[in-house]
């Protein structure tokens, strides 16, 4: 039997922020249909892993590679690299006062359906769709007409990106720390959210730095990230093992 | 004799050919300070980046050239529930009595209102407005009885029959009372244009403003007062024109007196648009907001001086003035200048400017999504102006008067 396709391939990943060298030959891989989680303590590089899939201008990728579907991203621009099916739930979601919430999704999924030559949604059909993905996610149809993130709660913040996630259907989906500075209900929101979006035909790289999220949405595989490269691997009883001894362990033996 | 004699002169004769053909207004007081105080030589502080004697010049003079209004084909915005009122230059169509108890629509062509002008109006502040006067035809007033709501009135200022407009609109709100206003601008000929809005106690004026493009100089004022726990609010958008001009003054006379202004300007191409606002704290416990948001693009000039001025015993005023701009090209020029004047001991300021470029992060987070650089962009910009505007004023398309900068 062969190996399932790989949907995201890091090889020898060398990032640099601001002239500092932060991913230090990372290699990881993400194949379809898996559900791969990233863990660390703080600053060992996960959101800027997370960003530099995205394609976040200023973090460099100084040498090795990035490959999603055999191609190489590194030189494509954030846009591109949505429209092939990337995408990145943000750690703190942006506030764009003055563009709606509706208007921002529509623009969203339109262009990424022009960019696969596919109709864009009717105005009624794509209502129908984001109402119900919004009710499952207890977003108040309300809030589609507010700014983008304008004024909302973390938690709104939080279901707003599963929401675009559902909507936008991508074929990897890097959820970056998306359920920090959720309570325990909104975490199970969001969660659900995932679960319903998780297939066997996409993929997803699960970055937290706690245990917790995992409990509701069970990976196939844990890694641990320390100072910019992946130290250990394992499967869901790693992150166990975390909770209870801490990161301390295994930073120190790598 | 000077190079403004010619001007002054031009005026002196058509205000009195207007003294005998509308005797109803004063023109007197106004010509005679023309003559006295002349036209302002050099560079004013306060017309520092737009020239005044644009504004002293041909064709403000001139007589009526045609019989017929230049342009009867200006578009303007339907706004849901508003009463059309046409200004053809200094004339409006609508001189009638409106259908609503306590409310009065007149021109100055009737007795009881020829007395109305410039009541509050600065005119030192403003010489303008004697130009204004010297040179008016006619004027509309809109009086209000105290306790009424007076609903929204859509003033729709377009061309008249001369080669230049002045006009003037005065509006008087009694206690307790409230009225909508929307002042829409459609002229294609040089503009000199008060508004003159009195607002009583506990009365209540909401100010709509849309200044689509324009091509010929404009220059506009507002002049305010506002009674004990009146307020008035404004919410204006403005593109720029080769000259364009708006002077606002609020006098905020009476106890808990309020306003709001917010405003959102654009420039692009080699166009000018010079905001200048003046809020004056006079009354104790008053309070002013202004949220004044700009984009300049092309080689033109975004220009905008908040000016708090608070008076001595005016206590416990409560004044904030923000200013953002976005500078979206090299050759592009904002000026700012917040200032604040403070004579009173127990009072709360604050002001703050600044000019910076579109969010790194948000056109990062919108290209996550799929919108390309360029759509982004647009997208970030049409939001700064529109998180200016009031439902009311998207759902009428207002934002449609920044198409020419969004498609750059």
């Amino acid at each position: 039997m062969s190996a399932p396709a790989l949907l995201l391939e890091v090889l020898d990943l060398h990032v640099s922020v601001a002239g500092k060298p932060i991913l230090k030959g990372l290699t990881l891989s993400v194949a379809v249909g898996e559900v791969a989680a990233i863990m660390g303590p703080n600053g060992s590089g996960k959101s800027t892993l997370a960003n530099v899939i995205a394609g976040r201008p200023d973090y460099v990728v100084t040498s090795g590679s990035l490959r999603y579907l055999g191609t190489s991203l590194t030189e494509l621009a954030p846009e591109i690299r949505a429209r092939l099916g990337v995408f990145l739930a943000f750690q703190y979601p942006v506030e764009i006062p003055g563009v709606s919430n509706m208007e921002f999704l529509k623009a969203a999924l339109d262009a990424q359906r022009t960019s696969r030559n596919e109709e864009p949604l009717s105005a009624v059909e794509f209502m129908k769709t984001v109402r119900s993905v919004a009710a499952s996610l207890d977003l108040n149809p309300e809030f589609l007409k507010r700014g983008v993130n304008e004024g909302f709660s973390g938690g709104e913040k939080k279901r707003n990106e599963i929401l675009q996630l559902l909507m936008l259907q991508p074929k990897l989906a890097v959820l970056d720390e998306t359920d920090s500075g959720l309570d325990i209900d909104a975490l199970q929101t969001v969660a659900a959210g995932v679960n319903r979006f998780r297939g066997a035909t996409n993929g997803i790289l699960l970055v937290t730095h706690y245990q917790r999220l995992l409990d509701y949405i069970k990976p196939d595989t844990v890694h641990v990230l320390a100072d910019g490269r992946i130290v250990k691997s394992g499967d869901h009883s790693l992150a166990l093992l975390l909770e209870e001894n801490g990161y301390g362990w295994i930073t120190d033996a790598a | 004799m000077s190079s403004a004699q010619p001007f002054i002169d031009a005026t002196l004769a058509r205000s009195r050919q207007l003294d005998r053909a509308f005797p109803q207004i004063d023109r007197s007081g106004s010509a005679a300070e023309l003559v006295r105080s002349g036209i302002p030589a050099g560079k004013l502080e306060t017309w520092k980046y737009t020239p005044i004697q644009a504004f002293f010049a041909a064709p403000f003079a001139e007589p009526q050239l045609t019989t017929q209004p230049s342009r009867a084909d200006v578009t303007f915005l339907d706004f849901a529930g508003a009463m059309r009122i046409p200004i053809h230059g200094a004339r409006s169509d609508l001189c009638v009595a409106v259908a609503k108890a306590g409310v009065n629509i007149t021109t100055t062509h009737d007795e009881s209102t020829q007395r109305a002008l410039n009541a509050d109006v600065d005119l030192e502040r403003y010489p303008l407005a004697h130009v204004n006067t010297a040179l008016l035809e006619d004027a509309l007033v809109i009086d209000v009885d105290p306790g009424i709501d007076a609903g929204t009135f859509d003033l729709r200022f377009a061309s008249g029959t001369g080669a230049a407009n002045v006009s003037r609109v005065v509006i008087r709100l009694g206690d307790d009372s409230t009225l909508k206003v929307i002042e829409q601008r459609g002229e294609d000929v040089p503009t000199n244009s008060v508004i003159e809005i009195h607002v009583g106690a506990n009365a209540r004026v909401e100010h709509t403003r849309v200044l689509p493009a324009a091509v010929p100089p404009c220059w506009y004022l507002v002049s305010v007062t506002v009674g004990a726990a009146g307020s008035y609010s404004l919410v204006g958008h403005a593109v720029g024109s080769k000259t364009r001009r708006c002077d606002v003054h609020v006098r905020l006379v009476g106890h808990h007196a309020t306003t709001d202004i917010d405003l959102a300007c654009a420039t692009i191409d080699r166009d000018r648009l010079d905001h200048q606002v003046v809020v004056e704290h006079i009354g104790v416990d008053t309070v002013s907001r202004q949220i004044v948001h700009g984009i300049a693009a092309g080689s033109s000039e975004l220009t905008f001086n908040g000016r708090i001025h608070i008076h001595p015993g005016a206590q416990r005023s409560d004044a904030r003035l923000t200013n953002k701009n976005l500078l979206l090209d090299r050759k592009a020029r904002i000026n700012t200048k917040p200032e604040l004047e403070i004579y009173a001991n127990d009072v709360k300021c604050s002001h703050g400017a600044t000019v910076g470029q579109l969010d790194p992060t948000q056109l990062f987070y919108l290209r996550t999504r799929g919108l390309d650089e360029v759509m982004a962009r647009a997208m970030l910009t049409r939001a700064f102006l529109a998180s200016r505007m009031t439902p009311w004023m998207k759902d009428a398309g207002v934002l449609g008067i920044y198409t020419d900068l969004f498609s750059l």
